[in-house]
């Protein structure tokens, strides 16, 4: 399969870099090019255009972190700082205005515990993409229970 | 869960305009210093508008906080082909670069310290008998016999040295070299005279040691004595490149030489006596004669002890580093400086012996400890790992210097002495300037000097020995100034170093007057002279430029007059009025023309161009353009006083460096001119031509 523009959302978990090496390895196979973004969520309490400097330098870290696991792997990335209302539709705006062909998101491992859920932006994406999606699911610290549906 | 479309139809609270970077404040397109802001963009339906947070590009810039930037790496690498292609070599040579922060003082231990700052004196006793010995040998050989207590002589100076430096490192425990004692206790003009003795001393150690060791190598190598001098050049340059990776790394690489050469000189010592005192003494390899060109005299004698006390130089190399010790430093330093004292004199007395037990005769061709090492230890590996060995540590020697000469530079160029550039750390944290000037300087010696030790020591001891008196008697000065407790002792070790150093001084200066040391001699004076020079120009410097300074020349211009020169009505020039209309309610164009027919037609035509923009027309019968512009916004400025002049210069700029060649540069020279006159500030608006 080959790629010209790769999409990495990036939500400040250890799955990130994963995420960002597998889009890595993708992109050097098809010479495809990577983009990271990380999206900031503005609740409904404040103005979409608030300006928190503690989020946008905690989505400095987040981009930087993830910007240096791409240059390990050979790949110099664009990334993009974005703030919405709600994760996924920005993520799809963002596809659409850059053209990208496929978005890799990352998948943090939940406790077997809990009820197993996709967060609410991969949903979106996943329901409401026109590219190709891959999901990378972080591997389990433990074995799942399975559970009785 | 929450719909989200059913959310994103509601309006959002407060509206951006698109595109366009806001401030918290609400006030629209403000320009922000640290390139922050949010950015609204339009999403596909109404409500899923999102905010681009603005940020300067991340491989150039960082904001670490509001109103902070950062530079990245990136930024400092050159973009052009050559600039990339030193860059890139710079990189393979020197390394990379450090952050300011990676600087952290690595703390020796006493056996690297040993190595560190004691390579330049145990060293020495490679080349000090050898010395004596040449010396000696115009008296004929029954006259070798003196080189033992000679070396004796020396041997018991530098106990009292080191001893007299040992009241110095606890006196100064930051650090206490001859430039800082002298001028702390005995004035400016004292630690000047010092610190030039020891700039100079540093360049001869390296230009003495890298010959010696060249030397070493062509004993052992006979084929290469052709090629001494390339070959020590060769050595400088590695040396050169070594220290400008950061001293650090260098510490652990001058450790092993020192040590390997401890090892080995002490085998062939212990063997040599050995076989001495068994009754083994194997003769050394017939010699001719040599002529007797000179009676044995007193001066034929301090001549010789002269020329043996370059053994001393480096001596004063631990006093000058103690902040680099290990914890208790003074104790540490103290120690390591007299096992240094004591392994050289070891040495120096023991090679010493050995020549003169095994009847060594300098020879042009082979060194005398080569010859000392080769009757031990035959002509087998033991010889050619004893001779690698010392020219190892005799090519590494000069390293001493390489930490010292650009340490002493900054200093220098820190209290004003010297060029501040000297003071700059590189990209490796160490003073690359004055590393690489000292390889220079070095280099040029060993050239127009032919690689030779010998032609070189003439000049080497005498600074060694200014520094040493001047230090001492700065300890003299400093222990009745204080009156610690136990002062009078300190004072009289002090005094005793003082008078002795001192005395030989005198000696080694006198005899080695006209074999060189005239040019020692009248290079400090001159050295000194500009220092001076360049601190005067320093503090004149500064202040002027002090902000706080009450004399102040004039009160600053309350007006300005804007210029544009025009050579013709052409698109850069019509943009330099353009710009000129905005910083100005009323600038001037200033025209050149050189016919007067000429005046009526520009004039139609800047009614058309112009935009009512008044224009001064100058003629110019000689066809020159620079002056009559100058004198013209000379002429502006006598006749308004108070009013900064500006000038806005159009320039436009061709795309390919090669293209410039066929523009002539006079807004380059109009430019260059305009910087000296005062209050006149110049504006380029460039218009750059597309390829």
């Amino acid at each position: 399969m080959k790629f010209t523009k790769i999409l990495v959302p990036l939500k400040g978990a250890p799955v990130d870099a994963q995420a960002v090496q597998l889009a890595c390895q993708t992109a050097r196979q098809s010479r495809a090019r990577v983009t990271l973004i990380h999206v900031i969520e503005v609740s409904r309490a404040q103005p979409l255009e608030v300006e928190n400097s503690e989020e946008i330098e905690r989505g400095e870290q987040i981009l930087e972190r993830a910007e240096k696991v791409a240059q390990d792997h050979g790949v110099h990335p664009e990334t993009d700082l974005l703030q919405a209302r709600a994760v996924g539709p920005v993520i799809l705006e963002e596809a659409n205005r850059r053209g990208n062909d496929l978005i890799i998101m990352g998948v943090p491992y939940r406790s077997p515990l809990e009820e197993f859920q996709l967060g609410t932006a991969v949903r979106h994406v996943l329901r409401n993409a026109l590219c190709q999606v891959w999901l990378c699911r972080e591997a389990a610290t433990q074995p799942a229970t399975e559970k009785k549906r | 869960m929450v719909d989200e479309h059913a959310e994103s139809k509601q309006p959002d609270p407060g509206s951006l305009p698109e595109g366009e970077p806001t401030r918290k404040d609400g006030s629209d397109s403000a320009f922000r210093p640290d390139i922050s802001g949010l950015e609204k963009q339009k999403g596909t339906r109404q409500g899923d508008a999102y905010i681009r947070v603005v940020r300067p590009d991340p491989h150039v810039l960082r904001r670490i906080a509001p109103g902070v930037l950062r530079a990245t790496e990136e930024v400092s690498e050159p973009h052009g082909m050559l600039g990339r292609l030193y860059h890139g070599l710079k990189r393979i040579v020197v390394g990379r670069p450090l952050p300011t922060i990676a600087e952290k003082h690595e703390r020796l231990t006493k056996i690297k310290a040993l190595a560190v700052f004691s390579s330049d004196a145990i060293s020495s006793s490679a080349y000090a008998t050898e010395e004596i010995l040449i010396v000696l040998i115009a008296a004929g050989t029954a006259a070798l016999s003196y080189a033992l207590p000679i070396a004796f002589a020396i041997a018991l100076l530098l106990a009292i040295v080191s001893f007299s430096y040992r009241q110095t490192v606890h006196a100064y425990p930051h650090g206490g070299g001859s430039y800082t004692v002298s001028k702390e206790n005995l004035g400016t003009k004292a630690g000047l005279i010092a610190a030039s003795a020891l700039l100079i001393d540093y360049v001869l150690t390296v230009a003495v040691s890298v010959a010696a060791g060249t030397a070493a190598v062509t004993s052992a190598i006979e084929s290469l004595l052709p090629y001494q001098v390339p070959i020590a050049v060769g050595f400088v340059i590695v040396i050169t490149l070594i220290n400008l990776r950061g001293i650090r790394e260098s510490g652990t690489i001058f450790a092993i030489p020192t040590y390997l050469f401890i090892f080995s000189l002490t085998t062939v010592i212990v063997l040599g006596v050995v076989r001495v005192f068994m009754g083994g003494a194997t003769p050394a390899p017939a010699h001719t004669e040599p002529q007797v060109v000179e009676p044995l005299t007193i001066f034929l004698l301090l001549h010789a002890f002269a020329s043996g006390s370059v053994a001393m130089s480096g001596t004063e190399a631990i006093s000058n580093g103690v902040p680099a010790f290990q914890p208790p430093e003074t104790k540490n330093a103290a120690i390591t400086l007299t096992w240094m004292s004591s392994i050289l004199g070891f040495f120096f007395m023991g090679v010493t012996f050995l020549a003169g037990s095994f009847g060594i005769v300098p020879t042009g061709t082979e060194t005398v400890i080569s010859q000392v090492g080769r009757t031990v230890l035959g002509n087998g590996l033991p010889y050619l790992v004893f001779q690698a060995a010392t020219a190892l540590i005799l090519v590494l020697a000069a390293n001493t210097s390489f930490a010292d000469f650009p340490r002493l530079s900054s200093i220098l160029a820190r209290d004003g002495f010297m060029p501040r550039q000297l003071s700059f750390r590189g990209d490796r944290l160490a003073f690359s300037n004055g590393i690489i000037m000292l390889g220079f300087i070095a280099s040029i010696l060993l050239v127009v000097f032919g690689g030779s030790t010998h032609a070189l020591i003439p000049l080497y001891a005498v600074g060694v020995f200014i520094s040493f008196t001047l230090s001492q008697s700065g300890m003299v000065r400093h222990w009745w100034r204080l009156r610690e407790p136990g002062w009078r002792k300190s004072m009289v070790i002090n005094g005793l170093g003082a008078l002795l150093t001192g005395v030989v001084l005198i000696v080694v200066g006198s005899v080695k007057f006209m074999g060189g040391a005239w040019m020692v001699l009248v290079l400090i004076p001159i050295l000194v002279w500009i220092f001076n020079m360049i601190h005067r120009h320093y503090q004149q410097v500064a202040e002027q430029l002090d902000p706080s300074r009450t004399d102040k020349k004039e009160p600053p211009p309350q007006r300005q007059v804007v210029l544009v020169p025009i050579a013709e009505v052409n698109e850069p020039a019509l943009r330099a009025l353009e710009y000129a209309r905005s910083i100005s309610s009323h600038p001037v164009a200033v025209r050149l023309i050189f016919e007067e027919s000429d005046v009526d037609a520009i004039r139609k035509q800047w009614i058309r161009w112009g935009d009512g923009t008044e224009l001064v027309l100058l003629e110019s019968p000689y066809r020159s353009f620079i002056e009559p512009l100058l004198a013209y916004i000379e002429q502006v400025r006598q006749h308004n006083p108070d009013t900064y002049v500006t000038v806005v210069l159009p320039e436009f700029l061709p795309a390919r460096w090669w293209e410039h060649i066929l523009h002539n540069q006079s807004a380059l020279r109009l430019k260059a001119a305009l910087l000296f006159l005062p209050n006149t500030i110049t504006i380029d608006v460039p218009y750059h031509l597309r390829a």
